[in-house]
């Protein structure tokens, strides 16, 4: 067999996992971290740069992606390998006669729409093959469009079609000996096979799919690199070269995001800072004191919060109803006219849960699970969403500080098909940098907050702010900070 | 009809109607429907309750006050400076302290039930003050003992004819509380009521939901709720 069994599952690694490796388990590497949408100064979507890097089995293709990807230091790069759009095969069709080398093996309709939906933007399933079965899984990993995306394996740039996707196109060019020897030694000792299995399978399938198939698509790349990831000045060439392309789409980091200008005075339309009653003051000052108890912050945050999706749910449509009072006489009403479901950004936005159900009677919720890393960049672990497909969605989070992980919150509502106009953001504290990056982003989105900050600090807490919300909530944490 | 501020001509202190938007639109329009079932009732006024008793509170004084947040800033807040406590006038006012104690925690309640006077046909304070059941010290127990030093949220849910409310001030007033400390919040106030409470006790603050049109000939507001204690405790015929 080819390069197929480097793993049986997809690898999808992000930038930050290359670094940091965290997430590993012990063998399968699986990361599907997302990633906030990628716009440009107008505020629209932008492409995301598709690279493909094609080459013979063993040839240094992944290594040379990983330092790729390490050296650009983008924050959203997904990398794909074509092992992973492999075709089940059928019943009649023995595995060890099969040529998994021969471009036939590949899904490259699956590929091209895969492909075409990450350049979009789109939440796209990636399949997982089964090498012990060699079949589909019937669970299926879930890729977020990406700044970055680069598609690795043999044949990516056999398919002409596919190659169009491409923005630049990369063959890894490494001497054949090399690839044998690395071959034998890795199917050898990693693997277990025999030495007269490993050279009847290169010298029956290997080699002749190498010279008829995938050396001749050498003349489609962009770029030829001679022996792989020992290239140090070739993968140096090529990252500058990838982040000039970058920078000329307009590829902007969110921290320079200019403000404009905007002060909490003159906030758009669809920002909704509530009134600054002595009331909502009062329990802002108990709730941001940091000699305030869990006690008295679970209630001061309750009471809050009621007020605040009271607030929410004033933006809901509604529409005329005339009732008939005990006393028989006619009231002209209203009542709201859609329906309403949430969707809490855990683990502070649970904190929001319990004022919301007693307000919203069975409401349905779903929940995201995104972890901000070191770097402040947002990562989605989890998302169990109801059905949410003609609801109005109410947002929990109670602060918005950079704006980065509710970014990804409505991203992945949107790649549920929730249109942005029916999306209420709710929370307790918002930096106005913070909601000018949602309202940036997202225009259509409502936003509502019972108080804006204007600072945010340099490790991005909202200033004066609150603290860490639901480490205060729930009365976890060493330190506040 | 209904929430029309402008049309009842008040020359008074102040009467905080909450602001009308389709959320408290929705709720009334839940609990004066003659066909909402009684656990709806509840529900949708303990929601409209909270509301009101926020807006109650936001009458009360508050000083300035500067905390230190955990990020170390400063923060310029208020704080709440005054003690405060509530009394319900029995049975409909009873339906508040559920409100009232969600907002305010620990809250210390007095009670106060009038009832009508069969002989004059007017309404009379039964309890705290009926000398036939109650000794001098256990009347004292249904106020609080301190009341004379607290701002009083008293609650009943209609403001008919004002009557009720009338004597519910003068055993407060009996009992010390200054009259412009008393913030009187009900759900639905008919304009004769208001006209009539008002130039009795001028400097008493009153928070309404909605201010309806009159009052009929058996003094029932039009287009109003019904009999709220018995739509919420269930004791409708």
């Amino acid at each position: 067999m080819q390069d197929n069994n480097v793993s049986n599952e997809t690898q999808l690694v992000t930038s930050t996992d290359v670094n940091n490796n965290n997430t590993t388990s012990n063998t399968k590497k699986i990361y599907t971290s997302g990633r906030p949408p990628w716009y440009d100064q107008q505020g629209k979507l932008k492409n995301p740069l598709v690279i493909g890097v094609c080459g013979g089995s063993a040839s240094g293709k992944t290594s040379v992606c990983h330092e790729v990807i390490k050296a650009l230091n983008v924050r959203w790069v997904v990398l794909l390998s074509m092992d992973s759009f492999y075709k089940p095969i059928t019943k009649d069709q023995d595995p060890a006669n099969y040529n998994f080398d021969h471009p036939n093996a590949f899904d490259y309709d699956l590929m091209i729409k895969t492909i075409g939906d990450l350049r979009q933007g789109k939440r796209t399933q990636i399949p997982i093959y089964d090498f012990k079965t060699h079949s589909r899984l019937a669970r299926q990993n879930t890729v977020y469009g990406a700044d970055v995306i680069i598609l690795e394996g043999i044949l990516t740039l056999y398919s002409k079609e596919l190659c169009e996707l491409m923005d630049i196109k990369i063959f890894i060019d490494t001497d054949d000996d090399v690839r044998l020897c690395r071959r034998l030694k890795r199917d050898i000792a990693e693997r277990g096979r025999t030495l007269t299995s490993v050279i009847e399978q290169y010298n029956r399938f290997v080699k002749p799919s190498f010279d008829d198939y995938i050396l001749p698509t050498k003349k489609y790349a962009d770029i030829i690199v001679p022996r792989g990831s020992d290239n140090i000045v070739a993968i140096e060439l090529l990252t500058e070269h990838i982040k000039g392309i970058l920078k000329e789409r307009g590829y902007v980091a969110e921290r320079s995001m200019p403000i404009g200008g905007i002060t909490a005075e003159s906030l758009p339309a669809n920002i909704h800072i509530m009134q600054d009653t002595n009331q909502i003051k009062a329990m802002h000052t108990i709730l941001r004191n940091k000699a305030t108890n869990v006690g008295d912050f679970v209630f001061y945050s309750d009471r809050l919060v009621m007020l605040i999706i009271e607030e929410a749910l004033t933006l809901l449509p509604f529409k005329e109803k005339v009732i008939t009072t005990p006393v028989n006489q006619v009231y002209k009403g209203e009542q709201m006219d859609c329906k309403v479901a949430a969707v809490s950004i855990l683990r502070a936005g649970s904190c929001m849960e319990h004022p919301l159900r007693s307000i919203c009677k069975g409401i349905k919720t779903g929940k995201i699970l995104i972890q901000s890393d070191e770097n402040k960049q947002p990562h989605l672990f989890y998302e169990r969403l109801p059905d949410l497909s003609d609801s109005h969605v109410l947002v929990l989070d109670p602060t918005i500080a950079t704006g980065a992980s509710s970014q990804m919150a409505i991203r992945v509502l949107l790649d549920h098909g929730i249109p942005e106009d029916r999306i209420i953001f709710v929370s307790v504290i918002a930096s106005l940098k913070g909601v000018m990056w949602l309202n940036y982003c997202f225009p259509d989105i409502k936003i509502v907050a019972s108080a804006l900050d204007n600072e945010l600090s340099e490790n991005g807490y909202i200033l004066p702010g609150i603290g860490n919300y639901s480490d205060r909530y729930f009365g976890t944490g060493v330190k506040q900070l | 009809m209904s929430s029309s501020t402008t049309s009842t001509s008040t020359p008074q202190k102040e009467i905080v109607v909450l602001k009308s938007n389709h959320q408290v639109k929705g709720l009334f329009t839940l609990i004066r429907d003659r066909e909402t079932k009684r656990e709806d009732f509840i529900f949708y006024s303990d929601r409209l309750i909270r509301l009101l008793i926020e807006e109650g509170l936001n009458c009360l004084p508050f000083s300035e006050t500067n905390v230190t947040t955990p990020t170390g800033a400063t923060y310029n807040g208020v704080s709440f400076a005054s003690k405060i406590c509530g009394v319900s006038i029995v049975r409909a006012g009873e339906s508040m302290e559920a409100g009232l104690r969600a907002v305010c925690k620990q809250i210390k309640i007095g009670k106060i039930l009038i009832q009508r006077d069969e002989e004059t046909a007017r309404p009379k304070v039964t309890y705290p003050r009926n000398q036939i059941y109650i000794s001098k010290e256990e009347e004292e127990d249904k106020l609080p003992a301190d009341i004379a030093n607290r701002h009083v949220l008293l609650l009943d849910p209609m403001l008919a004819t004002g009557g009720t409310v009338a004597q519910a001030v003068e055993v407060l007033l009996e009992r010390g509380v200054k009259e412009e400390n008393i913030i009187f919040i009900n759900l639905v106030a008919a304009p004769e009521g208001i006209r009539f409470f008002t130039a009795k006790f001028p400097k008493v603050s009153i928070v309404t939901g909605e201010i309806d049109s009159n009052l009929n000939d058996k003094k029932y507001i039009i287009p109003g709720i019904g009999d709220f204690g018995d739509r919420y405790f269930g004791t409708e015929h």
